[in-house]
Order: C-alpha cells, then sequence, then structure tokens
C-alpha cells in the first residue's frame, strides 16, 4: 500500500514547489522532512482486503439493483396503469412481495421514499397502489422502518397486530413461530400506535426508545418499556444481540443469519434463556460453541448444520 | 493500492455517465479501501465506515446522470463519504460507544523492534490526533488522501487559501513538536 513514488507530493500535490516555498529555505527543509515523516503515521492504518473489497462491491450490486428493479416496476406500472383503465382494475390489488433469503438482509425503498431494512427470512408484502391510495404493508419476520411523512397514514400489519404512524423510525419483530405469534415493536425515532388489528381501541402509544409486545392471547399490548434500542437494532450492521431469549428463539435467528439448519430437540431446556452480544459474529460455530458451553451442551456438525444435545 | 490517476478517474467518470457498470466496478475496486481507511478517521466502529462508503457509491450511480467529468469525482467521493460520516456523528451523538471490539489503529507496538523510527511514527500520531479537528482534516486529506488543494475546498466547503493555511498551520504545529521531541532526546 506504499505509494509508488517515495514522496507522493510529486505525483499528488499540483506545484509542490509553490506550497513548499511558503517557507523560508531554512524552514522548508524541516517542512518537508515533517511532511515525509507523517506519511509513516498512515502505513499502519488497516485497509480492506481484497476478499472484503469483493464482498462490499456486491453488496453495492445489490442495493443498486434492487432500487432499480424497484423503479423499473415503478414505470411498468405507469404503464399498466393505462391499460388497465381499458381493461379493468382487478390486476391492482395483486400483492407485491419482497422477501430475503436466509443469510442475507435487504434494504428496500418505497415510492414513497419510505426505507425498509429487512432481516435475513423476513418478508414485506404492499398493495401496488401503495403510494396512491395507501400505505399499507404486511410484514412477517423482522424490519426497520424509516417512514416518510404523507398525507396517507403508513400502517403494517403482523400476526393479527398493526402498527400505525405518520413519519418515524421503528423496528418490528414478529416472526410467526417460537414466540406464538408474538409481535414486538421498538420505536427509535417519532411515534407509534400499537395495537391487536381487530381492536384498534386497545392501542398503545409507544415513542422513542419504548418497546411493546403483543401476542393472540393477550387483551391488549404491554405497556410501553424502555428498550435497549441499540442493540433491539444490532442487526442492521449485522451484529447479534441476544436479550434474556428462549434457546429455540435464539436458534432460529442463528439459522436465519447463517443459513444453516439447527437440530434441538431438548424440549427440558426450550425454556432456557440467555442473553448475548456479538459485535463481530465470525460464524455459527463460534456462537454455538459459546452457548453450548455456557449451558452445558454439545454439538455436532450436520450435513448442513449442527444438532445440539446434552 | 496504487492510486489511480486524475486521468483516469475522469475517464471513469465519463463512462460511469454512460451507465457503464464495469467502469463503476473498477472505481470502486479502486476508491473503495482508501475512503475506508478515511470514513474510520471518523468512525471507529468498521461496520459503519462500510455503510458509508458504500451508501456514497450508491448513490453516486444513482445520480451519475449528474456527474459532471470536469469536477473531480474523487472530491465527490470524498465529499460524499464526509458528509454522511458528519451526520451520522450528529444523530448518533447520544449513543455510547461501548459496544466497539474493532479498533481503528493497530497501535504501534512497543515491542516492534523500531527502534527511534517506532518511537517517533507514534509520537506523530498523537501529535496529529491532537490538532483541532478542521486543521487535521484539510492535512489528512492532502497527505494521506492525495488530494490537491482544490479538491480539499471542496470537500471541506472553504476557500483553497483556507485550505492551505490549515496545512501551513499544521505543518508548523509539527515541526515545533518535532523540535522538542528532538530537544528533550538530546536532553536525556
Amino acid at each position: 500500500m506504499k505509494d509508488s513514488t517515495k514522496h507522493n507530493r510529486n505525483s499528488d500535490i499540483p506545484d509542490p514547489e509553490d506550497f513548499f516555498n511558503q517557507f523560508g529555505k531554512e524552514e522548508r527543509k524541516t517542512i518537508e522532512k515533517i511532511w515525509d515523516l507523517s506519511e509513516a503515521v498512515r502505513e499502519d492504518e488497516a485497509l480492506p482486503t481484497d476478499e472484503e473489497v469483493e464482498q462490499a462491491l456486491s453488496t453495492v450490486h445489490r442495493r443498486i439493483d434492487d432500487k432499480q428493479s424497484f423503479m423499473g416496476q415503478w414505470k411498468w406500472f405507469a404503464a399498466a396503469a393505462l391499460i388497465l383503465i381499458i381493461f379493468g382494475a382487478g390486476f391492482l390489488w395483486m400483492p407485491q412481495t419482497e422477501r430475503v433469503p436466509y443469510g442475507e438482509t435487504a434494504q428496500v425503498v418505497l415510492s414513497d421514499g419510505t426505507e425498509i431494512e429487512l432481516n435475513s427470512g423476513s418478508e414485506i408484502q404492499y398493495n401496488r397502489l401503495y403510494g396512491w391510495t395507501n400505505r399499507k404493508l404486511q410484514l412477517k419476520g423482522e424490519a426497520f422502518f424509516d417512514v416518510q411523512q404523507d398525507d396517507h397514514p403508513f400502517l403494517v400489519r403482523t400476526n393479527k397486530s398493526t402498527v400505525k404512524v405518520t413519519g418515524t423510525q421503528f423496528n418490528i419483530r414478529a416472526w410467526g413461530e417460537a414466540s406464538s405469534g408474538e409481535t414486538e415493536v421498538t420505536v427509535s425515532e417519532g411515534s407509534v400506535r400499537f395495537y391487536p388489528s381487530e381492536y384498534p381501541e386497545r392501542s398503545v402509544i409507544l415513542t422513542r426508545d419504548q418497546q411493546s409486545r403483543w401476542s393472540v392471547n393477550m387483551e391488549q399490548p404491554t405497556s410501553p418499556e424502555t428498550a435497549q434500542t441499540v442493540r433491539i437494532l444490532a442487526w442492521r450492521d449485522r451484529k447479534l444481540a441476544f436479550d434474556q431469549q428462549s434457546l429455540p428463539v435464539i436458534f432460529k435467528e442463528l439459522e436465519r443469519k447463517f443459513d444453516i439448519d439447527i437440530e434441538f430437540k431438548d424440549m427440558n431446556m426450550a425454556k432456557d434463556t440467555l442473553s448475548a452480544f456479538y459485535a463481530n459474529p465470525k460464524g455459527a460455530e463460534s456462537i454455538i460453541k459459546d452457548i453450548c458451553r455456557v449451558k452445558g451442551l454439545r454439538y455436532a456438525e450436520t450435513a448442513n448444520g449442527y444438532r445440539i444435545f446434552k | 493500492m496504487d492510486t489511480p490517476t486524475n486521468e483516469q478517474i475522469r475517464t471513469w467518470g465519463k463512462q460511469i455517465l454512460a451507465s457503464d457498470r464495469g467502469a463503476f466496478d473498477r472505481l470502486f475496486r479502486s476508491m473503495y479501501p482508501r475512503l475506508v481507511r478515511f470514513a474510520r478517521r471518523y468512525h471507529s466502529r468498521k461496520a459503519i465506515a462500510d455503510d458509508i462508503v458504500q451508501d456514497a457509491f450508491v448513490s453516486l450511480w444513482d445520480k451519475r446522470e449528474y456527474i459532471d467529468p470536469e469536477q473531480s469525482l474523487k472530491a465527490y467521493l470524498y465529499t460524499m463519504v464526509r458528509n454522511k460520516s458528519l451526520n451520522h456523528i450528529r444523530d448518533h451523538a447520544d449513543e455510547k460507544v461501548g459496544l466497539d471490539d474493532e479498533r481503528l489503529l493497530k497501535t504501534t507496538d512497543p515491542s516492534h523492534p523500531d527502534g527511534d523510527n517506532g518511537q517517533l511514527k507514534k509520537h506523530m500520531y498523537e501529535w496529529i490526533k491532537e490538532l483541532p479537528d478542521r486543521q487535521r482534516e484539510a492535512f489528512e486529506l492532502s497527505r494521506f488522501e492525495g488530494l490537491d488543494h482544490d479538491e480539499i475546498a471542496s470537500v471541506m466547503d472553504v476557500s483553497p487559501s483556507t485550505v492551505n493555511n490549515h496545512i501551513v498551520a499544521v505543518l508548523s504545529t509539527l515541526r515545533d513538536r518535532y523540535e522538542e521531541y528532538k530537544q528533550n532526546k538530546i536532553d536525556e
């Protein structure tokens, strides 16, 4: 990573003479020396490896393509809308789906500028009239929403519950499995109204750094409590955070994040919980190893993942 | 990491303007590592620096039709990375930074058999770190990123003569520190 020329002022700074001429003759020698010495400092800083660069490039490509395919659909929609005036409007109600495979995350920008980050294995569905006549979405899984202000209220439906907002940032976790159809909402900016879809009057209002949960067997969502928002949103930075979560929930999360299968049949331990934070998760195995050590479990590699047993 | 010439970057700029994804990739490969290193001067968390630089490239592609091949594309990229970094700091000022397990620098290992030079390097790192923010930014963009004064001026949104003053001030400070350091060495 050294520059090919010894003194890179020759190549990078036009008219270097002019610059160094500002100093007196005596001074100039020391200043030039300082200039050269200071370069050594930069050499100590780590640069991304070629592999990291390629990985980043493919992330950038994916983000560009996501946006483009969305815009492409949008143009197509405009053309189709014309035809529809003649042939009827039934098509407009066909839902649009964005699904993220295991092992990946994705960002979706909707026509109103609302940005949605989807965690691995999550899915959103919306109507083709989104942004025109409504702003309604369905979510399965986990997503972070940065909602643009607009005349239409922004509504997210999950496991039979709804989050209603105008312009704000929040995270929803609604994995149907393991958590008995629970939906968890965390707000990082602004405020939202959260309620069972069938009982809008049983709502709670959440503001910055507050959290609430609801599942079908509950009368109404839990009253707002302070949330560790930074941890909840860790997944957006490819970090992993578990806050008193049960082992099946944790394993399910690892399955999605690393696109592996985890076999865990010990029902006696299904209620065991664990808290953990990984700022820079290296891979599934090291995490599973940690969990097994803490919980006195063992693990073995299988064809497409791990089997965990007592 | 070879620095692409300004001519090379200009050519890529024209090709990207014509929606050439290959030229975009070449620009990315040549500029991404140094831009990440630059972003990490603002954020010690690698993931954030990576994201910010990737964001900048995504916006570059989105806005490619507005590229002016006569303007420095390099300055444009640095400007975006700097603005996004400063915005991020502003928006997350109240966050604790206790979650890091990554550090910006492999700080010079004391056992490193660099002798005097290693020690001087370490001092130089400290001296640069202690500089006033704006001066340090101008100096780093010039010395470490190889931008010319006009480019730095547009990145920092100040006049080229201000940039020059910043850099002269930095070099004078560093020289004073260096003289003190030498003096102390002799006194020992």
